[in-house]
Order: C-alpha cells, then structure tokens, then sequence
C-alpha cells in the first residue's frame, strides 16, 4: 500500500500556498455572511427584543458580551490545538494560524471584559468585583497576550511558534476553570444563560438573538483567522517562489 | 420594535449610555481586527516586491559588470 499516497490531502491541507488559494474564495462570502448574521442580531437585539424584567434595557449588552466570551473562549482552543498539531506534526501553516487566533482572542476577551464592566455598573453597582468568572477571564487575557510577547523574544521563528504552542497548551487548563467557575463559586457573576444540556434560562423571544450573534461572532472571528493567516502566510513564505509571482502578478493590489 | 420612539431607543429608560458604549467600543475594536491584518498584508507585499526590485537591480548590474569588462 502506498502510504505516500494517503497522506496527501493531509499535506496539502496544510500547505500554506494551498490555504492561501482556498481563502481567497471564501472571503467575499464569510464576509458577507458575518454582516448579515452581525446586522441582524443587533438590530432584534437591541431594538426588537423585549427588556429583561428586573435588569430592564441594560440587559441588552448580553447580545455583545456573551458571544464575545464565547468565541474568545473557543478561540483559546483554536490557538491550543493548532499549537499541538504544528509541534506533533510540524505543520509551519498549523504555527500560523496559532499565532493569528492570539490577537483575536486577546481583543474578544477585552471586549468581553470591557462589555462586562460596562453592564456591571447599572446592574451590580460596580465595574469591577474580583469574582472568579472575572478574575479568570483576566488570566484568559494575559495568557493571550502572553502568547502574542512571546513572538517577539525570539529572534528564530521556529522557537518562538514552540514556545508559543507549549504556553497555549499549558494555559489551556484554565479554560475549563472559567466555564466551570460560575459553579464552583457561588459570586456575583450570573450563572450560564446556555447550557449544554437543558433548556436556556432565557424567554425565546430574547434568545434567538442571542443565537444570531454568536454564530456572528463565530462567523466573524473565522474572517478574522482568515485575514490575519494570510498576512501571516505573506510575511513568512516570502522566499517561496508563489508568493514572489503572486506579488509580481498583481502590483496594483493596494 | 420594542421601542416606540428613536429617542427611547437611544435612551432606553437611562440605561442607553451603557448599551450603545458597549456597543461603540465593540465595533471599534472589531473593525480593527479587520483592518490591521488587510494592512500586514499590504505592508508584506510591499516588502517582497522592493525585494524582487532589488535582486532583479542586482542581476542587472552583475551582467553590465560582465558585458563591460574587457576582453583579454
């Protein structure tokens, strides 16, 4: 059996000429898509949703603060599993994208936190507790910023994608920690709104808004990965001789 | 639409500061996770084709050097 053979598509898969092409065919439409589903779930959102009974109009930041907290958590495995398949199988286009999803994560969980504060103030009468849902989204933060510093304390690029996916695999521990902190600390952060198994704590009518936008977000943070991939792809292949005709092909592409 | 007026929406019963900076800063910092990849790329463009420039001036130079040097 020609084991050569089997493993192509494993290979081109992780070709980052090959990436480069596919994406280029899926921009327009994950870009149009991300509007769509962004626009909708905020205009419902925001506007058509009915208020929450007790925290009234300012329950409404739900619709920015939940899905970015979502998806930045999501994003930490994004950036954890690539870092693993690039240091097991060593993929330099698995490298790329592990280090595109860390500015992603780290400006989602900003805005997750910043959201968060935000809603804390008409509802807690505070910005800022140190609960643990909190705190641990503040580790979040740091562990992506960590990731993101670690870039340039390497002058060799291949030591500093290792160091890069050993931290994320490392910080990966406390993701499970945030998901699970509203449950083991009884604090002042609310319970999940979505849960896995049962039925959303939410009235339908102010949940299917919120479904809306964190498929947005998803969405979204897919166009970004893309977006970052391929600068990341341009700035690290510029030897490759597709890259130099790709360059010299389309000088006007400004 | 819940609200009856686009003051109200704007307003929301006090709490419309909170929302819509929310909101304001979210987008900000989102559309900022779209441009500044599109402007690495750009940057990194520009960085290969001065490179393809310069080896092609290179070249260019090395073959005048042999073109003008004296035949012996």
């Amino acid at each position: 059996m020609n084991f050569n053979l089997q493993w192509t598509w494993f290979h081109r898969l992780g070709s980052p000429r090959w990436f480069y092409q596919q994406t280029q065919r899926w921009l327009p439409w994950l870009a149009v898509a991300t509007l769509a589903l962004l626009v909708t779930g905020l205009v419902w959102g925001l506007a058509i949703a009915p208020p929450d009974a007790k925290q009234g109009n300012s329950f409404r930041i739900i619709y920015l603060h939940v899905p970015a907290s979502v998806v930045a958590l999501a994003g930490y495995y994004i950036m954890a599993i690539s870092g693993a398949v690039g240091l097991i199988w060593r993929i330099k286009l698995s490298f790329m994208l592990m280090r595109s999803a860390a500015p992603i994560g780290a400006a989602l969980t900003f805005i997750a936190l910043v959201t968060g504060a935000i809603w804390g103030k008409p509802t807690w009468g505070t910005y800022w507790v140190w609960d643990a849902r909190i705190t641990s989204m503040l580790i979040l933060l740091f562990l992506y910023f960590g990731v993101i510093a670690l870039r340039h304390t390497y002058s060799n690029n291949e030591a500093a994608d290792k160091a890069g996916a050993v931290l994320s695999l490392v910080g990966m521990v406390n993701v499970p920690i945030i998901y699970k902190s509203v449950d083991w600390w009884q604090t002042l952060h609310q319970p999940a709104t979505i849960k896995f198994t049962g039925a959303p704590s939410m009235h339908p009518d102010m949940f299917a808004p919120l479904v809306v936008m964190i498929i947005g977000f998803y969405s979204f943070y897919s166009l970004a990965l893309i977006l970052f991939a391929r600068a990341e792809i341009l700035r690290r292949e510029y030897r490759a001789s597709w890259v130099k005709q790709l360059v010299s092909n389309q000088p006007a592409e400004k | 639409m819940y609200f009856d007026s686009l003051q109200q929406l704007i307003w929301m019963n006090g709490h419309g500061i909170y929302v819509w900076s929310s909101f304001a800063i979210s987008a900000v910092i989102m559309i900022g996770l779209v441009v500044k990849p599109l402007r690495q790329k750009q940057a990194a463009m520009r960085n290969i084709e001065l490179q393809i420039k310069l080896q092609a001036s290179k070249q260019a130079a090395k073959q005048k050097e042999v073109a003008d040097a004296p035949h012996s």
